[in-house]
């Protein structure tokens, strides 16, 4: 029976992104017999419709929502699978991105396999899913070509050689919102050094660079003012990245030694060597195991080029052949990628889950909560006057827990004895305080930010407890986009 | 691929660069060099009615120039990466109004040289009025390789320590087409001209520029009592009249036709607060006061006529037609102590040839 794999992505622009290009496009490729299917959706399309899917792999949904759909997958028995591929997690100490710490953490218990692109990825994420198989799945390359790769090589060692010019490209997506990355590590002091040292050892040198407008702006132009030979810009799109290294010499990758670097996988490499350029490799040595294929240095190059014995030439395209076939081999890693989520069992957990809102949340997350089984908790953070079946309130400088009164029968809740209040459409009775851990005290839950920043991380975490002992083994989820709970979670 | 073209560019973002530029594009029209009007997106919204780019699509048939009406900085380096030379920039520097231009200047190519002129009399980074530092401060920096002032280094006190060695002086854009003489006999008695910039930063108050409109009022009916006409000149880049409505009293007639169709000798007298316009006319052998009731810092014109009042202002224009040789002499007085180099055509020239051309 063919088993089906949906990738849960975060819009429908992603169809078109080089990730799931490179990735799942080559897995499919790769993946013969049919008995296997992989179809991708928006996460839109899929959250409150029957889960038709064997397995759902999240690729790049650092949401909320994406979770309440893993919560509700995994309730059902089907496996939760992710895909990492961008190191947005070992950076410990940067508050920006705690919302991807925070994410992956919360998956963590929903999560039965998890694939990344590189080895060290997988160091990155273990830390963050102790018990998890993680299965590192190289980019593969397709179209592979041999004699055309032979041909061209030779052609464009030729030209350069006879008009001692040197075509040089640098391709691929130039900045970053978080790192500084893409057109900063090609204007590098030290790149710049290199190339300005092309011209000492008698070549005349052209870079190309083809890449996304947005880098583009003052200060990405401001960047390359900077680099000591001639230069062209192409807005980068699939065709043109083919185009411009088709047409270059060599390929310039070079890399900082940030995490966000160091984890990147080969592709550039590989894409760049499909269409015959050398590969001129500066900074971080990301792309050591193609050793024998690349270039350190620019006088080793030149020198080979020179004298017609670059490492990419019709001679050695058999070597790399013979290497790509180990390392980058499509039906291989499309296997391997479908044994790895496939090959797992998945036991259903039956948890339910509920959604703790906090100072800034949304009432489309109030109401697919209640939508997909999960209860809606209001913290005294939360101003809505939604339905939320559960309440933390604060009157005076103490919190108060109120239940539904259809709720509380239902899982055995103590509560007041005493008249019931009215609140929104609901009936609510207090919470009897010994049947939950002690909770702080709050100072203020509305008005004083700072106050609440204070005490956020500490309240927060007491609900969680609260809610733990009132409604055994309920998974917590936090809804709130205001820059509070980073500033409250602190590091980590 | 080691032949990349030479090229002189021009960069226009304000409606004032026009003019400032006019000259240099015509001294620059006999180079072998390319050269291109770089129009930024920023002067094609302050020119909504299009009637100053008109004037740079004459000055370029003029010139055999070529005009690149740019979106951004991405356009222009595209247009530029394959080419090397010079770009002057009209007025640039780090000030919020400039920012067009040195955003542009960050982002240029390397093959570019970076030039920005000293736009004006008193202008910002060069030679501050008071309010150009209370509004701006002393330390104004340019993204420009090369900074063009006017005047000897010793005049140009606000140009910053730490762009003093990016200075060149050139002399004023205006002395570079040195026309026939001026023949000061040649002018309309008692017919002069009065000239408006209250959008800028020196009237400081809505009492100062309500006193100056006051002014235009007065003199208009005094001089048209005696059958004389008053000129009105609003500043190009201030929109005066669209955007007050203002009604000119009888007697008063607009002049807006750009400055250097103007033939200015014919005027008997020029008034303006401080600004550049007075300079102009001071070239041009016309009598000039400057009008500021004492609200206007007018120490950078300190030697000149100065206006307090409008009894004042009424024997200044008396004085014009009656006693035009001293009022002139004491004029050339102040030019001549201003440190002008004497070749500016030369200066400029100069400048030009490092596009390497």
């Amino acid at each position: 029976m063919t088993k089906r794999i949906c990738v849960v992505i975060q819009s429908t622009a992603f169809l078109s992104s080089a990730g799931m290009r490179i990735r799942y496009e080559r897995f499919m490729e790769g993946i013969v017999g049919g008995d296997v299917e992989i179809v991708a959706h928006p996460i839109a399309d899929l959250i409150g419709k029957p889960l038709n899917y064997d397995a759902y792999l999240f690729c790049k949904t650092f949401t909320l929502e994406a979770i309440i759909l893993a919560h509700a997958a995994k309730r059902q028995g089907k496996i939760v699978a992710q895909d990492l591929f961008d190191d947005y997690f070992s950076q410990s100490t940067d508050q920006r991105l705690f919302i991807y710490r925070d994410w992956l953490r919360a998956m963590a218990p929903l999560t039965d396999v998890v694939l990344c692109t590189t080895r060290r990825m997988k160091a990155v994420i273990q830390p963050f899913l102790p018990e998890c198989p993680i299965t590192v799945i190289e980019d593969p390359i397709t179209d592979y070509d041999p004699f055309r790769i032979a041909a061209l090589a030779d052609r464009k060692t030729d030209r350069a050689r006879m008009s001692r010019t040197l075509r040089i490209a640098w391709f691929g997506i130039g900045d970053n919102p978080y790192f500084s990355v893409g057109l900063s590590d090609l204007t590098a002091p030290a790149v710049i050094t290199q190339l300005a040292a092309l011209a000492k050892q008698g070549w005349q040198s052209l870079l190309t660079v083809a890449t996304n407008l947005r880098a583009l702006d003052v200060n990405g132009l401001a960047l390359l003012r900077n680099i000591p030979i001639p230069v062209e810009l192409i807005e980068w799109t699939e065709a043109v990245e083919q185009k411009v290294l088709a047409d270059a010499d060599v390929a310039l990758l070079p890399v900082s030694s940030q995490g966000f670097s160091r984890a990147k996988s080969l592709n550039r490499a590989l894409t760049a060597l499909n269409q015959g350029c050398q590969i001129w490799s500066l900074g971080e040595p990301l792309y050591e195991e193609l050793e024998p294929f690349i270039y350190r240095s620019s006088a080793v190059m030149l020198s080979d080029l020179d004298s017609e014995r670059p490492r990419i030439r019709s001679e050695t395209v058999p070597e790399l052949t013979h290497f790509l076939g180990r390392t980058a081999n499509a039906f291989q890693a499309g296997r391997t990628f479908a044994s790895a989520i496939l090959g797992k069992d998945s036991p259903p957990i039956p948890s339910p889950f509920a959604v703790i809102h906090g100072w800034q949340t949304t009432v489309a997350i109030h109401k697919l909560t209640s939508g997909q089984g999960g209860l809606s908790v209001k913290s005294p953070y939360c101003g809505a006057a939604w339905n939320f079946p559960v309440r933390f309130d604060a009157i005076g400088q103490d919190i108060v827990v109120k239940v539904s009164t259809r709720l509380a029968p239902h899982y055995g809740i103590p509560v007041h004895p005493q008249a019931s209040e009215k609140i929104g459409d609901f009936e609510f009775a207090t919470v009897m305080p010994d049947a939950y851990p002690p909770l702080p005290r709050i100072s203020a839950a509305t008005g004083a930010p700072l106050r609440n920043v204070a005490s956020y991380g500490d309240v927060m975490e007491s609900i969680r407890c609260a809610i733990r002992a009132l409604l055994p083994g309920t998974l917590t989820y936090v809804s709130d986009l205001s820059s509070f709970r980073t500033v409250a979670s602190g590091h980590g | 691929m080691a032949d990349m073209s030479t090229c002189i560019a021009f960069h226009i973002d304000l409606i004032q660069d026009v003019s400032a530029l006019r000259p240099l594009v015509r001294l620059a029209s006999s180079s072998l060099a390319e050269r291109i009007l770089l129009v930024s997106p920023n002067f094609r919204a302050l020119d909504r009615e299009n009637f100053w780019f008109a004037q740079i699509e004459r000055l370029a048939s003029e010139t055999g120039a070529s005009i690149l009406s740019y979106a951004n900085e991405f356009d222009v380096f595209r247009a530029l990466s394959r080419r090397r030379g010079i770009c002057i920039a009209g007025s640039e520097s780090d000030v919020r109004a400039h920012r067009g231009t040195h955003d542009l200047f960050r982002s240029m190519p390397s093959g570019f040289l970076r030039v920005t002129l000293q736009h004006g009399f008193e202008c910002l980074g060069f030679l501050h009025n008071e309010r150009h530092t209370a509004s701006f401060g002393r330390n104004i920096r340019f993204a420009a390789d090369i900074i063009v002032g006017w005047f000897d280094r010793t005049r140009l006190k606000d140009v910053s320590e730490r762009e003093a060695s990016k200075l060149y002086v050139a002399g004023p854009m205006m002395m570079i087409e040195d026309g026939p003489l001026p023949d000061v006999r040649a002018f309309d008695p008692y017919c002069g001209i009065i000239c408006e910039n209250t959008h800028s930063v020196r009237f400081s108050s809505n009492r100062t520029q309500q006193n100056f409109l006051k002014e235009v009022e007065q003199l208009g009916e005094r001089l048209d009592a005696v059958g004389k006409r008053l000129h009105f000149r609003p500043h190009p880049a201030g929109q005066f009249l669209m955007r007050t409505k203002y009604e000119l009293p009888t007697g008063v007639a607009v002049e807006d036709a750009p400055l250097f169709e103007l033939n200015l000798t014919n005027y008997a007298f020029a008034i303006s607060a401080p600004s550049t316009i007075l300079f102009d006319f001071i070239l041009a052998g016309v009598p000039t006061a400057i009008w500021g009731c004492g609200k206007i810092d007018a120490s950078n014109f300190a030697g000149l006529r100065q206006i307090g009042s409008s009894d004042d202002c009424w024997r200044f224009v008396a004085e014009s037609t009656l006693v035009r040789e001293d009022l002139l002499s004491r004029q050339n007085a102040f030019v001549a102590d201003l440190g002008i180099p004497r070749d500016v055509r030369d200066r400029y020239a100069g400048l030009l040839a490092l596009s390497g051309a």
